[in-house]
Order: structure tokens, then C-alpha cells, then sequence
């Protein structure tokens, strides 16, 4: 009896490393309390960091043919050049998706195309971002985001059947922090998003003082972390097409545009001469939106920009020194939050039932069908 | 003691590689878990000596001769096109209203077998002894909001009316095919469009076929009348051939819209004699049981 049960033992220990290993820490969430899962992360996080001790910010930079990728720990600084997080912000966290915001205020977009001019005496910080990776808990859609979902559903419920079929979540926002640690002066905050949705968290630095925050791009965007009294403005995507604006940057090395357009890299789909043309094309952009960029804020995009085209943070203001305070992380869960929104806004887990995005999918799917989803099986069995 | 291990580990890897199991029959899709659930059904046997020839000797591909000679049930090979313009409101059960304007390509799709009605029946009153809706939806982006018009494609699964003569020796016979235009030049229409969308062969087999030009198109008051009128082409395009045995319409396609002239292919399959030059190889006889056909001596 105890060789059974020492063996049960055993087997139940092997089997709950083994999981531990393939499904990492993610099969943790919703059952150990955050605390405890970020304790776990943590063990892994400086495993990692222990293994690559000699490793600089660079070594963690790709210049990828998607572009500035970070692979590793690292924010963008100013000249786009890459810094440790931990040098510059104490207590970052990615453990994002189940923050819930305390206070949620809704802001609109403003009317015209020129957002308010940053004062004499001020700094302007621009950060851009790209893809974060870090889904918040809050999302926010529109019909047309509503009939995509109930496209890819019944397309997957034709080939699937019924019980394979599972509708996705409304589009999230995506967070990306911003370490303040200008203290010297005032910062005026431009934080430009390419696409998506996106939460800037903002971390400041003891001493660091927001004068106003421009939140360029997106489909939609907020920001959190930030002092109620500071101004924010905003022009979305559609804003900016409507204002004529595109904005654009020149494309590192690694490209894959610029590879193709050097000869470097062939690409069947895209001719040489058709690259060299796009490029052109870019340049000729990045041109124009550095002129209006300057008209707007007294700098040139493309020389102020500080953001990777895919990496979780920026960092406005010099790395502090030894000694220096350094910005501190102030987490999404329990902070005020400003952001547009679109048609529908939800927090995951927090929505009536049957009000959700999946929830509003399967209704329309069955709506449409008739109340018979069955029908939309389709195919003759050869 | 031992055993009692023993016996555990066994147990154990039964319950766990059982439980692996289920997990991967049930992550399976409903249609292939079933699939491998039902005994496997033999295919049905084609008409010996189930390969047909061309006329310069090589192989018709597997697909097709099994679309051309399979008359007993329906094949992927041989499906029906029709895509056509209807407008939106047809989609529309009594006292409904059409969703708004960003739910309306998907509305239609999901709506979309309704607008097949009547194209089976067409199909059965004239050529079909069998039809089946394969596949219905909607054109993706062709919603006009303003008209509230979108385009339809749907597939149809057919077999042919028997004929009333049997199929002659098919190893004495070469196969031909013929793709008929309906209101679009000859020489615009790719030859693989029709059947090689049907049988999946790729379409260098089909290098050589013949294109011809069916008579001016004509103005078809409905859909209905679209699929009539091709069909009627390529009958009487079959009755046209000189020396052709089980002529067989083998996929068919229409395109219609109010208003404008229809436009429709037809693929036609026949056999004809062997050519001069091709002659009929000998059957092969069993071999003789060893010893028994031994010349004594």
C-alpha cells in the first residue's frame, strides 16, 4: 500500500512539473493569486537574466525584416537606441491581462487638425509604438469588428461543426509604457500608436512633471497612470487620414523592403524596381509628416521618435544615474484611466451574460440562421 | 509487492494514455472524428476498364474519368456553377428587415442556400437524374448598399440522366473533351476553369483542349433561364459531334445578372472511335499454373 502511494506521489510530481514546463505559467492565471503567479514569472524572468548577464540592451535589438523588434527586457531611448527597463523604471511588469482599472473617464477626439502647441519651456517626449504583445482586459468594437467575428464564425462553423467553434474577444487594447524621467522641465507627451488599440501607462520619475499628452493614431486610444488635471487630446486614425496626415518613417537596414530594394534579399511577390518605388514613396511620406510633426510640435518625427516597431516600452528623459530615483511602475490594476472608445466597450468578466463580444457573435450567427445554426453546414459527403 | 507495482504502472499508463486518447478524439473535428468512427465505405466501381484514353494515347487523370464514367453517384468532379446577381431582400423571411449596411455581406452568406432554390430543379428537368446543393454563398465584397444587390456563388452536385444506349468497349474507344463558351470569346477563357476547378487536376493536363464558341449569347430574363440556356448549348453541342458515343456534360458554369447578355461554360466529355494509327492492345491472359501446362516430354 505505501509503494502505491509513494508512487501516486511520484507520478503526480512528474506530471505537475511536466506541465509546468509545456504550459508555463499562463495555466497558473485565474488559479494562483497574482502575487504568487508574478512570484513564479519572477523565477523564470531572473533564470533568464542570469543566463544572459553579459548580454547589452543591443545584443537584446533585432533589426529584423519587420523592422526594430526588441527580443528581450529593453525600452526604446532617446535616437531609438535600446536601454534596460530595470535601468530606467523599477518593478516593470507584462502581466497585464488581468489588470482592471479603477476609474475608466471616456475622452473624445478633437475637432481640426492641429492639437494645441506645446508651451515655451517645455521638452517634447515622442514615443510611438507598435505591437506590445500585452492584451489588456478591456476591450472596445464597433459593428463592423461585430460582423467580421460573425464571418470567421461561421466560416469555422461550416468547416468545423458545432462544437469546435468557440467566438474570439472583441479587439483589446494593448499597453505600452512610457517612463517618464525628464525632470529638468515640463514634458509634453506625444504618444503615437500605428494601429489597434492602445492604454500608454505612464510611469514618472520623482520630479517629472506632465504638461500635456497628444495621443496620436490608432483606432482607438487612452492613457493610464495620468494626473486628472493634465490636458489630454487626441486624433485617431481616421482623424488623421481625414487631415490628410499619414505619418511615416524611413525603414532601418533590416527591412525587408530595403533589402529587397537593395537586391539583398529577392522577393518573388515584389520586384526589385516595384521595392525601390515603395521606398520612394516612404521617404516622400516620412518627408511630409515631418514637416506637419514640426508645424505641430516644434520637432521632427523622425528625429524625436523613440519606439520600436515591436517592444513594450520608451523611456522620455535621460537614464538615471547611480543613485538617481528612477521611475517607478505604477500597474494598470486599480489606476485612472482616459480613453475613446468605440460602440461597445467591455472589461473581461465584468459584462452581463449574453452581452459580451463572443455572446453578441453567436446571437447574430443564430439570428441570421434563422435560430438554426445547423443549417450552415454545407457540402455534399462524396 | 512487486506485482502490486507493477500492476499500478499499468494501470496507471491505461488511464493516462486512455485519457490522451479521448482528448485527441474529441480535439478532433466532428466530421473526421465521424469519418474515422464509420466504417470506410469502398468506392463505387467504375464501369472496367475504369482508365480512359486521349486521342494521342496517354491517361485521362483519375479524377476526371471517375466524374465522367461514376454516373451512380455524385463526385467532386462534377459540379454546376451559377453566380448571380439577386437583390437582398429576397433573402428576407416575411415581416423581417435587412440588418444594417455592416451585416449584410454576412447576412446574405448565411442566407445565401435560398438563392439556390429552382437552379436543382432546372438541372433535374433537363439533364440530371440527381442534384444536390454543394456550397452557397456569397460573393466576398459584392454587397452594393445602395442597390441592395449582392452576387451569389453556388455549386451544385449533379449526376447525368442514364443514357439509353450502354458504353461502348472503353478500351476500343479514345476520350475527348471540348469546353463551350456562352457569350465570351473562345479565346479568353482558360481551359482549365472549369474542370480543373472541379477535379483539382492541374490544369497543364488540360493544355490542347478545344475551345469553341457557342452562338451569341442571349438577354435571360432570370437565372433560371441562364442555366437553361447553357445547358441547352452544350446538348446540342454534344448531338453536333460526329462519331461520338455517351457524350456527357461534365461541369457547367453561368454568370448572370439583370440586364446583361449571359455568360456561361460548358464542358463536354466524349468517346470516339480510336483514331487511324492507335489500335486496341490485346487482353493479357492468366498465366498457366505452374507445372500443369508443361510440355510432357
Amino acid at each position: 500500500m505505501r509503494g502505491l502511494i509513494s508512487l501516486l506521489v511520484v507520478g503526480a510530481t512528474v506530471l505537475a512539473g511536466v506541465a509546468l514546463v509545456v504550459l508555463r505559467p499562463q495555466m497558473l492565471d485565474g488559479v494562483l493569486p497574482p502575487a504568487a503567479v508574478s512570484a513564479i514569472t519572477g523565477l523564470g524572468g531572473s533564470v533568464m537574466q542570469t543566463t544572459a548577464t553579459d548580454a547589452t540592451p543591443a545584443d537584446l535589438l533585432s533589426d529584423s525584416p519587420e523592422g526594430l523588434v526588441a527580443t528581450g527586457p529593453i525600452a526604446a531611448h532617446a535616437g531609438n537606441r535600446p536601454v534596460f527597463i530595470n535601468d530606467v523604471l523599477t518593478g516593470h511588469s507584462t502581466r497585464v491581462s488581468a489588470d482592471i482599472p479603477a476609474e475608466i473617464t471616456t475622452i473624445r477626439p478633437i475637432l481640426g487638425c492641429m492639437p494645441t502647441p506645446p508651451q515655451p519651456g517645455t521638452v517634447v517626449g515622442h514615443a510611438t509604438s507598435g505591437t506590445s504583445g500585452l492584451a489588456l482586459a478591456l476591450s472596445t468594437y464597433n459593428d463592423n469588428h461585430l460582423a467580421a467575428a460573425v464571418q470567421d464564425f461561421v466560416d469555422a462553423y461550416r468547416n468545423n461543426g458545432a462544437e469546435a467553434v468557440q467566438p474570439a474577444g472583441g479587439p483589446a487594447y494593448e499597453a505600452y509604457d512610457v517612463a517618464v524621467t525628464e525632470t529638468g522641465a515640463p514634458v509634453y507627451l506625444v504618444l503615437e500608436n500605428r494601429s489597434g488599440n492602445r492604454m500608454w501607462n505612464l510611469h514618472l520619475a520623482p520630479g517629472a512633471r506632465v504638461e500635456r499628452v497628444i495621443l496620436l493614431g490608432g483606432d482607438q486610444a487612452g492613457v493610464a497612470n495620468l494626473d486628472p488635471v493634465v490636458p489630454v487630446e487626441v486624433i485617431l486614425n481616421d482623424g488623421l487620414a481625414a487631415c490628410g496626415i499619414a505619418p511615416a518613417y524611413a525603414l532601418t537596414p533590416g527591412h525587408r523592403l530595403v533589402q529587397v530594394a537593395q537586391g539583398s534579399v529577392r522577393d518573388d511577390a515584389l520586384p526589385r524596381r516595384e521595392a525601390e518605388a515603395q521606398l520612394a514613396a516612404l521617404g516622400m511620406a516620412a518627408d511630409a509628416y515631418d514637416v506637419w510633426f514640426r508645424d505641430s510640435f516644434g520637432v521632427l518625427a523622425s528625429e524625436s521618435r523613440i519606439g520600436f516597431d515591436k517592444g513594450a516600452a520608451s523611456v522620455i528623459g535621460p537614464i538615471p544615474g547611480v543613485g538617481q530615483p528612477k521611475a517607478a511602475y505604477d500597474p494598470i490594476e486599480g489606476a485612472r484611466i482616459r480613453t475613446t472608445q468605440d460602440q461597445f466597450f467591455e472589461i473581461r468578466g465584468q459584462v452581463a451574460a449574453g452581452q459580451d463580444f463572443a455572446a453578441r457573435v453567436r446571437a447574430i450567427a443564430t439570428d441570421f440562421a434563422r435560430g438554426d445554426l445547423a443549417s450552415l453546414r454545407q457540402g455534399v459527403t462524396f | 509487492m512487486l506485482r502490486i507495482l507493477i500492476g499500478t504502472g499499468v494501470v496507471l499508463m491505461a488511464v493516462g494514455f486512455g485519457a490522451a486518447g479521448w482528448q485527441y478524439w474529441s480535439s478532433l473535428p466532428a466530421a473526421e472524428a465521424m469519418a474515422q468512427d464509420a466504417p470506410r465505405t469502398a468506392e463505387g466501381a467504375l464501369p472496367q476498364p475504369g482508365w480512359l484514353m486521349s486521342p494521342t494515347g496517354g491517361l485521362i487523370p483519375r479524377a476526371e474519368v471517375r466524374a465522367y464514367l461514376a454516373q451512380d453517384r455524385l463526385v467532386a468532379g462534377r459540379i454546376a456553377t451559377v453566380i448571380h446577381t439577386a437583390v437582398l431582400t429576397d433573402l428576407l423571411a416575411e415581416g423581417e428587415t435587412l440588418p444594417a449596411q455592416p451585416y449584410l455581406q454576412v447576412f446574405a452568406d448565411i442566407r445565401a442556400p435560398r438563392m439556390a432554390e429552382g437552379l436543382c430543379e432546372a438541372l433535374l428537368a433537363t439533364m440530371a437524374q440527381d442534384c444536390a446543393l454543394h456550397s452557397a454563398r456569397v460573393v466576398r465584397d459584392s454587397v452594393d448598399a445602395v442597390r441592395g444587390t449582392a452576387r451569389f456563388h453556388i455549386d451544385l452536385a449533379y449526376r447525368l440522366k442514364p443514357e439509353t444506349d450502354p458504353l461502348p468497349d472503353l478500351g476500343a474507344h479514345v476520350y475527348q473533351s471540348e469546353t463551350l463558351a456562352i457569350g465570351v470569346a473562345a479565346d479568353v477563357v482558360p481551359t482549365d476553369a472549369l474542370a480543373a476547378d472541379a477535379t483539382g487536376e492541374d490544369a497543364a493536363q488540360r493544355e490542347g483542349e478545344a475551345v469553341v464558341e457557342a452562338p451569341a449569347s442571349e438577354l435571360a430574363p432570370t437565372v433560371l433561364a441562364a442555366l437553361d440556356l447553357v445547358i441547352a448549348a452544350a446538348q446540342d453541342s454534344c448531338l453536333a459531334k460526329e462519331d461520338q458515343q455517351a457524350c456527357r456534360i461534365m461541369a457547367l458554369s453561368v454568370d448572370w445578372s439583370p440586364g446583361v447578355p449571359t455568360v456561361g461554360q460548358a464542358r463536354i466529355s466524349w468517346l470516339s472511335p480510336l483514331p487511324e494509327g492507335l489500335l486496341q492492345a490485346p487482353g493479357l491472359d492468366l498465366a498457366p499454373a505452374a507445372g500443369a501446362a508443361a510440355p510432357q516430354g
